[in-house]
C-alpha cells in the first residue's frame, strides 16, 4: 500500500468576484487518517471540498487528490473518492432500492451488503419514496449511497447537519467502520466539537479563509490556556500578549484566553501581580469558541442592554 | 450512462407529456379555427391546412417553447449547489453526464412537440377531418419549426449550464433565437433546416463544454469553448434583429413613394401616384388631372378595368429566363392553390398542387376527396395521376372553370360537369400567356380570358366563346409584358404594353408604355403613351436602418466580393445584385460601407486598448483585435464576453496591475506577499502515530 | 470481562484520560484481576463510538505507567504490580490527592478526626474486596 499523502492542497486561493473565500491554504492529508475540518460558517470549508473534488476551479494554486490534479480527476479515480455533500440531497421520486441500484449502476466495485447494512440500522425499507423520509432518514441514506461503493477517501461536508442524536451516532459508527480497512482516509466538516473530539485523529481550522490550526486535538487542547487571575482590587486592563484571545473582567479578576503559551507569557502575566493565577482546562468547544471568535475584551451581553443611551 | 437517461426520463416525463398535450391541443384547434367565423373554410385566406398562418404560429412559438423550458427543467431544479454537486461527482466523463441529460431531453422534446406534430399530419391525412387534401410535402413548414426547437432544446441546456451574469447566460437562447428568426425568414427549406440543425449541434457542443466548468471558459476543452464563442457571436447578432423589429413594431414606416399606370373604364390610362400608402395624384397621359367629379381621388380607384399580366415576354427566351414568382417554403400558395368552391350539383371545391401540378376535388361537407384532373384529363381520387406538364399554363375564371393552355392546344374545363373541350384558336400558337380579365356591370362581373398568342390575343367569354381578336400593334419582344381589358360596354378592349422583363433595369426604366383602346376585331380606336414613372423609393424604418449598420465588416464587405465574383463569373442574379447595390443604391451603399468600417475600426481600437490593460496575453490582443475588426460589434461583445475578465489588483511590489489568478506578476514577477501569522496559529506536523500492535 | 466504561467528550478531561483514569479506579479497586485481559483497542472504540487511536493512547500511557502489559499478538492485560515509579514521583502523586483532600475539607469546615476516620474506612473497604494482593 502506498503511502503518498490522499490531499495536497498547496497554496490554494479562491475568490469569488471580490471576495476572497480561500487564502493561501496548504494542507497535506495522509492515508489512513480522520481528519475534522472545523471553522464558523462562510470560512471556505465546502468551498475548498468543491475545489478539492474537481468541481470548481481554483483562483490560484493547485489541489491534488489520490495523486491526480482536481481539475483533472478521471473517472477510476472519482470512484475510489466518495463525497457526502451537505443537505442530503436525493431524487425524491425514487425509491430506497431504486437509489441503491441507480447509483450502484455507476460502480464497478459495489458492495450490496454495505449497502444493505446500512439501511437496515437506519430502519430504512427499501420501498420507501425518498422524498417521504425524514431527514434523518435521508441522512442515513446517503450515508449509504456514499460508502457501498467502498470508497479509499471519504469526503462528508456537515454531514450531522439536522440529525437527531441517534442519527448523529449511527453516522459517527459508520465511519469508524470505515476505518476498519487500513488506509481509508476520512475528512469530515462539522460544528459538533464533541463529535469531532470523538473520532477525529487531527484537526485543522479554517478561519478567514486561512489555515489557521492543523494539529491533532490533543495539541490543540494544550496549546490553548485559560488563565484566571484574581486580584484584590479592580483587575488592570488586559496587557497585550503574544497569543491572546480574549479577556474578560470582573470585579476582582482577570480572565484571559491564550494560545501557545511560553514561559514568558506566564512570566508578563505574573508581572500584572495578581494575587493568584490558575490555568483552567477548559472543553474542545470552549477552546474552539475562544479560538475563532471575536478577539479582545468580550462585552456581548455582558452589560445591560437599554437600547438608547 | 443509461441509468442517468433512464433517471433523466422518469424525471421529467410529466412535463413532456403536458407539453404533448397542450401543443397537441393548440394545433388541431389551430387546423380546425376559421377566422371569419363560420365552421367551414372555403375561403383559406389564413392557408392552407399545415400552412396555415395560426398552425404555423403554433408550430413556432410552441416548439420553441417546448424546446426551452425541457432544456431548462431538465438542468434548473438540479442546479442547487450540492445537489449538482453529487451529479457531478460521479465516475463517470464530465461529457458523458450532458449526454445523459441530452440524449433523454431529445427523446423527451420529440414526445412533447414531435408527438403533438405527427399527430396533426396524421389527422390532416386522414380522409373526413378536413376541407382541403393532404399535400405531404407541406409538414415542410411545420417541420422546420420542430427542428428549430431541438435548437431551442439545446439553448436551454446551455443556459441553465452556463454561469456568470445574465447576459452570459442569455446568449445561448438569443443565438437560437436568432437562427430561427433567420430561418423563418428564409425561402429554401433545406437552407432552413441546415440552420436550425448547425445552431442546434453548435448550441450542443456548447452546453456539453458548460458541463465542465460553469463560470469560466478557460476549464472546458477547447471545443466546447468554440461552440460557446460561436454562440456568443450569433447571439450578438441578434440583438439586430431585436433592433429591426423594434423598428418595424414602433417606428413609423419608413416612407415610399412609387407610382404605377391603369386604365379608367372611359378607356383611358391613368397614373397613380403614392406616398407612403396613401394616393396622392392621378392623372392622365399628358400629366393633367381628371375632371369629372366620378374619378375624384378618393373614389377613382374602384374605376378602373379589371386587368390582369399575360406575360412578362413574348417569344424566345433570350437565353434568360426570369422566374417570376419565389418559393418560400412556409407560403401555403407555394403548394397548393385553393380555387372557388361552386355548389351545383352540389358543394365542391378544387385545389391546384404544384408539386406535381394537377387538380384535386375536395368534398368540403363530407370533407374527402373525390376526383383528380391531370395531364390525361379526369380521374378517380385514389388513381396516380399524371402531372400536368410546366409548359402547361393553366388560368382559373371562377365557378369551376379552367382554361388549360399548352403550347399549341387551348382547353375549356367544367369542373362541375367534369367536361373538356377543346378551344378553337384564331390563330397558329404558341401560347405565351392567360390572363383573367372582367368588366363591372350593374349584375355583376362579366369574366374573360385573356390568351395571349404570338402575334395577337385572343379574348374568351367565361362560356368558352371567342369573344374578341386583338392583334399587338407594337413590337412585343422588346414591349412583352401584356395586360388587356374590357369596358362594361363590353364591346370595347384594351391592350397595355409595358417592356419585357429579360430587358435590363436600368434600360426598362426609360422605356415607356403603350395603351391601345380597340373593338373586337384589333381596330385600334385610341391610342396612348405613357411615360415611364419616375422611380420607386422606399426608405426604411429606424430599427433597419440601425440594423443593417450593424453588420459585420465580414460579412458586409464578404458578401459585396461574392456578388462581385460572382456577377463577374456570368451569374446574372448575383449581377443584378450587384448593379443594384452599386448603381441606384450607390450612395447608400457607399455610407453603409464608411459606418460599418467605422464602427469596426474603432471597437477594434477600443478592444486594442482594453485587452493590453487587463493583462490579456500579446498574442491574443492581437487575435482579439482582428477578430474585432473583422466581426464588428459581435466581435466586441464576444470580446467583452469571453475576456470573463478576471480580476486585477495592484501589486504590492510595482504597483501596477496584475491578475489576481497568475502566481507571478506579470510586470515585475514578484509572487504573493506571505499573509502574516499572528501567533495563534497552531500547526503541529509531528504526527503522533500509536502503533497498534494489539487490535 | 466488559468493564462499564463510560465517556463525556465534552468535558475539560481529554477523553483519553478519562478512559485511562476508569481503568485505574477499576484496578485500584479490584474490579479487574491482575492478569486479566482488557477489550481489544478496536472493540473498545467501537462500543465507546470513539477514534481507536484514543483507546490506544490510553492503553499506551497505562502501559507506560506499568498499570498494563502488552503481550505480543495477544492484547493487553493487567500487569503485576510493579514499582515504576520513583519514590519521589510516588511521594509527589499522593501529595496532590492529599492537598485536594485536605482543602475541601477545610472548605468545607471538617475537622481532622472525621477526615481520619474517613481515610481510614476507605482504605480498609479497598483491601477487603476479593483480589489477588500485591
Amino acid at each position: 500500500m502506498n503511502t503518498a499523502p490522499v490531499i495536497e492542497i498547496d497554496h490554494l486561493t479562491k475568490f469569488y468576484g471580490t471576495r476572497e473565500i480561500v487564502r493561501d491554504l496548504c494542507l497535506t492529508v495522509p492515508a489512513g487518517s480522520i481528519y475534522g475540518f472545523l471553522g464558523r460558517n462562510g470560512m471556505g470549508k465546502t468551498t475548498t471540498i468543491r475545489i478539492l473534488l474537481g468541481l470548481e476551479e481554483p483562483t490560484r494554486g493547485r489541489t491534488r487528490v489520490l495523486g491526480e490534479d482536481s481539475t483533472r480527476l478521471n473517472p477510476e479515480t472519482r470512484a475510489r473518492i466518495g463525497y457526502l455533500p451537505e443537505g442530503h440531497h436525493v431524487y425524491g421520486w425514487m425509491t430506497v432500492r431504486e437509489c441503491g441500484k441507480f447509483q450502484a449502476s455507476f460502480f464497478p466495485k459495489w458492495n450490496q451488503d454495505v449497502f444493505e447494512a446500512v439501511i437496515t440500522h437506519f430502519r430504512l425499507e427499501p420501498k420507501m419514496k425518498a422524498g417521504h423520509l425524514s431527514r434523518g432518514q435521508r441522512a442515513g441514506l446517503c450515508l449509504a449511497l456514499t460508502l457501498a461503493p467502498e470508497p479509499e477517501l471519504l469526503v462528508l461536508d456537515d454531514p450531522a447537519l439536522g440529525l437527531d442524536p441517534v442519527a448523529r451516532r449511527s453516522l459517527l459508527q459508520s465511519m469508524l467502520y470505515v476505518t476498519r480497512q487500513p488506509h481509508r482516509t476520512i475528512l469530515f466538516s462539522s460544528h459538533l466539537l464533541s463529535d469531532v473530539e470523538r473520532v477525529a485523529d487531527r484537526i485543522v481550522v479554517l478561519d478567514g479563509g486561512g489555515l489557521r490550526a492543523d494539529c491533532t486535538v490533543e495539541t490543540f487542547r494544550q496549546r490553548l490556556r485559560h488563565y484566571v487571575l484574581k486580584f484584590r482590587d479592580t483587575p488592570p486592563a488586559a496587557p497585550v500578549l503574544p497569543g491572546l484571545l480574549e479577556s474578560f473582567r470582573t470585579d476582582r479578576e482577570l480572565l484571559m484566553t491564550l494560545a501557545n503559551v511560553t514561559p514568558e507569557t506566564e512570566a508578563l502575566l505574573a508581572a500584572l501581580q495578581p494575587e493568584s493565577m490558575e490555568p483552567v482546562e477548559m472543553t474542545l468547544e470552549d477552546a474552539f469558541v475562544s479560538y475563532v471568535g471575536e478577539r479582545g475584551e468580550k462585552t456581548f451581553f455582558t452589560h445591560q442592554l437599554n437600547g438608547h443611551k | 450512462m443509461s441509468a442517468l437517461v433512464w433517471k433523466e426520463l422518469r424525471e421529467n416525463i410529466v412535463w413532456a407529456v403536458l407539453l404533448m398535450l397542450a401543443l397537441a391541443g393548440a394545433e388541431i384547434y389551430a387546423l380546425h379555427y376559421v377566422e371569419y367565423g363560420g365552421s367551414l373554410d372555403l375561403n383559406f385566406f389564413d392557408g392552407v391546412t399545415l400552412c396555415k398562418s395560426t398552425f404555423l404560429m403554433v408550430t413556432t412559438f410552441g416548439s420553441a417553447l417546448a424546446g426551452l423550458a425541457l432544456g431548462l427543467l431538465q438542468v434548473l431544479p438540479e442546479l442547487k449547489r450540492d445537489r449538482w454537486a453529487a451529479l457531478l461527482h460521479r465516475p463517470l466523463p464530465r461529457g458523458q453526464i450532458f449526454w445523459g441529460k441530452a440524449l433523454a431531453g431529445l427523446l423527451l422534446y420529440f414526445i412533447a412537440a414531435g408527438l403533438p406534430f405527427l399527430f396533426s399530419v396524421w389527422h390532416v391525412a386522414t380522409p373526413g377531418n378536413i376541407n382541403a387534401p393532404f399535400v405531404p410535402a407541406m409538414i415542410r413548414p411545420g417541420l422546420a419549426d420542430v427542428i428549430s426547437g431541438v435548437a431551442f432544446y439545446f439553448a436551454g441546456l446551455a443556459v441553465a449550464l452556463q454561469g456568470g451574469g445574465i447576459l452570459w447566460r442569455a446568449l445561448p437562447f438569443l443565438a437560437a433565437f436568432h437562427s430561427a428568426f433567420t430561418a423563418h425568414y428564409e425561402d429554401l427549406f433545406r437552407v432552413a433546416v441546415e440552420g436550425s440543425a448547425a445552431m442546434a449541434l453548435t448550441l450542443c457542443v456548447a452546453g456539453w463544454g458548460a458541463i465542465h466548468a460553469r463560470d469560466t471558459l478557460r476549464g472546458r476543452p477547447w471545443l466546447g469553448w468554440m461552440a460557446f464563442l460561436i454562440v456568443a457571436f450569433y447571439g450578438a447578432c441578434s440583438f439586430g434583429d431585436l433592433v429591426y423589429l423594434a423598428g418595424e413594431l414602433t417606428g413609423r414606416k419608413g416612407t415610399s413613394t412609387y407610382s404605377y399606370w391603369q386604365v379608367l373604364d372611359n378607356g383611358r390610362p391613368v397614373r397613380f401616384d403614392y406616398i407612403n400608402g396613401i394616393l396622392v395624384s392621378a392623372t392622365d397621359p399628358d400629366g393633367k388631372p381628371f375632371t369629372e367629379p366620378k374619378y375624384h381621388l378618393d373614389r377613382v380607384r374602384s374605376y378602373t378595368l379589371g386587368m390582369n399580366q399575360a406575360t412578362s415576354y413574348v417569344g424566345n427566351p433570350h437565353g434568360w429566363h426570369y422566374r417570376w414568382q419565389t418559393e418560400y417554403y412556409r407560403e401555403s400558395n407555394n403548394y397548393i392553390n385553393p380555387l372557388q368552391s361552386y355548389s351545383h350539383p352540389r358543394l365542391e371545391q378544387w385545389f391546384h398542387i404544384n408539386g406535381d401540378s394537377h387538380y384535386v376535388g375536395v368534398l368540403p361537407i363530407e370533407k374527402k376527396v373525390f376526383a383528380q384532373l391531370g395531364a390525361k384529363g379526369f380521374a378517380p381520387a385514389e388513381a396516380a395521376v399524371p402531372a400536368l406538364s410546366d409548359k402547361t399554363k393553366i388560368g382559373e375564371s371562377g365557378n369551376g372553370v379552367l382554361f388549360v393552355a399548352d403550347r399549341e392546344t387551348l382547353r375549356y374545363v367544367r369542373l362541375s360537369k367534369r367536361e373538356i373541350t377543346p378551344l378553337p384558336l384564331p390563330a397558329p400558337g404558341p401560347i405565351h400567356g392567360m390572363s383573367r380579365f372582367w368588366a363591372r356591370v350593374p349584375s355583376g362581373n362579366v369574366g374573360f380570358k385573356g390568351v395571349a398568342l404570338g402575334a395577337m390575343m385572343a379574348a374568351y367569354d367565361d362560356k368558352g366563346q371567342l369573344a374578341a381578336t386583338l392583334p399587338y400593334q407594337y413590337d412585343v419582344d422588346r414591349w412583352g409584358q401584356l395586360s388587356v381589358g374590357v369596358l362594361p360596354s363590353l364591346d370595347r378592349f384594351v391592350l397595355q404594353y409595358a417592356p419585357s422583363i429579360w430587358i435590363d433595369g436600368k434600360t426598362r426604366k426609360t422605356m415607356p408604355q403603350y395603351v391601345d383602346l380597340v373593338d373586337s376585331k384589333g381596330k385600334v380606336l385610341q391610342s396612348y403613351t405613357c411615360l415611364p414613372t419616375p422611380r420607386e423609393v422606399y426608405s426604411t424604418t429606424w430599427g433597419s436602418f440601425i440594423a443593417k449598420r450593424l453588420n459585420s465588416p465580414a460579412f458586409f464587405f464578404g458578401e459585396m466580393l461574392y456578388q462581385c465574383v460572382g456577377a463577374a463569373l456570368g451569374s446574372s442574379r448575383l449581377r443584378e445584385k450587384w448593379e443594384e447595390n452599386w448603381g441606384e443604391n450607390t450612395k447608400n451603399t457607399d455610407e453603409r460601407a464608411r459606418m460599418i468600417g467605422l464602427v469596426a475600426l474603432v471597437l477594434a481600437g477600443v478592444t486594442f486598448f482594453w485587452a493590453r490593460r487587463t493583462q490579456v496575453p500579446s498574442r491574443l490582443v492581437l487575435a482579439w483585435t482582428a477578430a474585432v475588426l473583422v466581426l464588428g460589434l459581435a466581435g466586441f461583445v464576444m470580446f467583452w464576453l469571453a475576456g470573463a475578465r478576471p480580476r486585477t489588483v495592484p501589486c504590492v511590489a510595482c504597483r501596477r496591475l496584475r491578475r489576481i489568478d497568475h502566481d507571478q506578476c506579470s510586470q515585475c514577477g514578484a509572487g504573493w506577499p506571505v499573509h502574516a501569522a499572528d501567533d495563534t496559529e497552531i500547526i503541529d506536523h509531528s504526527i503522533v502515530r500509536v502503533p497498534a500492535p494489539f487490535a | 470481562m466488559p468493564l462499564g466504561f463510560t465517556i463525556s467528550p465534552a468535558s475539560d478531561v481529554p477523553i483519553f484520560r478519562q478512559i485511562m483514569h476508569q481503568i485505574q479506579r477499576a484496578v485500584a479497586a479490584r474490579s479487574v484481576r491482575v492478569g486479566e485481559q482488557l477489550p481489544a483497542v478496536r472493540t473498545l472504540a467501537e462500543a465507546l463510538v470513539i477514534n481507536p487511536n484514543t483507546v490506544a493512547r490510553a492503553y499506551q500511557e497505562l502501559i507506560r505507567e506499568g498499570l498494563l502489559e502488552s503481550r505480543s499478538g495477544r492484547g493487553v492485560f493487567v500487569a503485576e504490580r510493579r514499582q515504576v515509579f520513583s519514590e519521589a514521583e510516588q511521594e509527589r502523586r499522593l501529595r496532590h490527592l492529599a492537598e485536594q483532600l485536605c482543602h475541601e475539607a477545610a472548605l468545607l469546615g471538617t475537622p481532622w478526626g472525621e477526615v481520619s476516620a474517613l481515610l481510614e474506612k476507605t482504605w480498609k473497604q479497598l483491601q477487603r474486596t476479593p483480589a489477588a494482593t500485591a
